[in-house]
């Protein structure tokens, strides 16, 4: 009988590991149309596909994991909407330069970083939430991200790091201090 | 389950739902005696066991989609509900099949088990409800069939015909009221 019933928790525990990498699948889903908008938007399908693995990798594993990893995954990819979306958006409805003007890619990576880091660092501090959650919250921001802000290439990239740092950082000293 | 098991089965299973793997143990230690009560209600021995088992395993297979908001043991006892349809489908299936073979036999074998012989008056019963909604020709051609009789002053060629027909109309009455041949 006690064989059995260690054979049947044995059974529960894959159905539940396998439930768990089901729901980081279904979470992952969301990156497919992150990556088409990336690259119709940027044309550069290596570097997409590249992101876009790593993101979906990253958000598989994350769910898998659970807890704090688990919400880490889901507010890093809403943290990384912004610098996907921004750059986007501006390259589709905007002329890059007019006469006395021209749209710096890498500002507004940047500035929409600054947005999502704060989102991070706002997390981060009302839930006290550790250290490795937010570092792997920050890594699935910074991939999201990089899926809009490779439009302006490695500048791009170095803005968006940039500005997830800069909105972060402030809140989550004040939450050590 | 009294109140306390019941929040801490909440507690458990919300836990466990986002991903916290020490509360696998309490929901499985809790869920395990629960599931098997649940399904011995509804199924006779090891239909209950299995269907216990299935259900446990969908439990925790479902667990990472629980909705803290809900009643955890109204949303456990849904899936587990679910199990017993299912098991109790696949055992009404399984006594048509036997139907269609061994369980006359069963039924004139002295050393039958009474559950045999309890299926075997079920079933007689189900022939004999089927027989009833046929035609009382069709009937009394199917009952003449099954004791190797012919109808004085029937051809064998037309008792043969009126044969297939009744077996026609019993096998589409049987899909009709049971849902299989």
């Amino acid at each position: 009988m006690a064989a059995a019933e260690a054979l049947l928790q044995a059974r529960a525990r894959r159905a539940y590991e396998t439930g768990r990498v089901l729901l980081g699948l279904r979470r992952a889903s969301v990156v497919v149309p992150m990556a088409a908008l990336s690259l119709v938007a940027c044309g550069r399908p290596a570097a997409t596909a590249l992101a876009a693995g790593m993101l979906a990798a990253s958000v598989i594993v994350l769910e898998w994991r659970g807890e704090a990893f688990g919400r880490g995954a889901r507010i890093g990819l809403l943290a990384g909407t912004a610098p996907l979306l921004l750059p986007v958006i501006v390259r589709a409805t905007v002329h890059a330069c007019s006469a006395s003007f021209c749209v710096s890619y890498s500002a507004l990576c940047l500035a929409s970083g600054v947005i999502g880091g704060a989102l991070l660092g706002s997390w981060a501090v009302g839930r006290g939430v550790h250290g490795q959650a937010v570092a792997a919250a920050g890594a699935v921001a910074s991939l999201a991200g990089s899926l809009g802000c490779m439009v302006a290439g490695v500048g791009g990239l170095v803005g968006l790091l940039a500005g997830l740092g800069l909105g972060a950082t402030p809140l989550l000293v004040t939450r050590r201090g | 389950m009294d109140q306390a098991g019941r929040l801490r089965l909440q507690d458990d299973l919300a836990r466990l739902g986002a991903g916290d793997r020490a509360a696998f143990h309490p929901v499985f230690a809790a869920l395990l005696p629960l599931l098997r009560r649940f399904a011995y209600r509804s199924l006779p021995g090891a239909d209950a066991e299995d269907a216990a088992q299935e259900a446990l395993v969908k439990v925790f297979l479902r667990a990472s989609e629980f909705d803290p908001m809900r009643d955890a043991l109204s949303w456990t006892l849904g899936i587990a509900a679910f199990e017993i349809r299912t098991a109790r489908r696949r055992r009404g299936r399984r006594r048509e099949v036997d139907a269609d073979s061994a369980q006359l036999a069963v039924q004139h074998d002295p050393a039958a088990s009474p559950e045999d012989a309890a299926i075997a008056a079920d079933l007689d019963a189900a022939i004999d409800a089927a027989l009833a909604s046929l035609p009382p020709a069709d009937a009394a051609t199917l009952r003449a069939f099954a004791m190797s009789e012919r109808p004085a002053g029937v051809a064998p060629a037309t008792f043969r015909k009126r044969v297939e027909r009744g077996i026609a109309r019993l096998r589409e009455q049987w899909r009709t009221t049971h849902g299989r041949r």
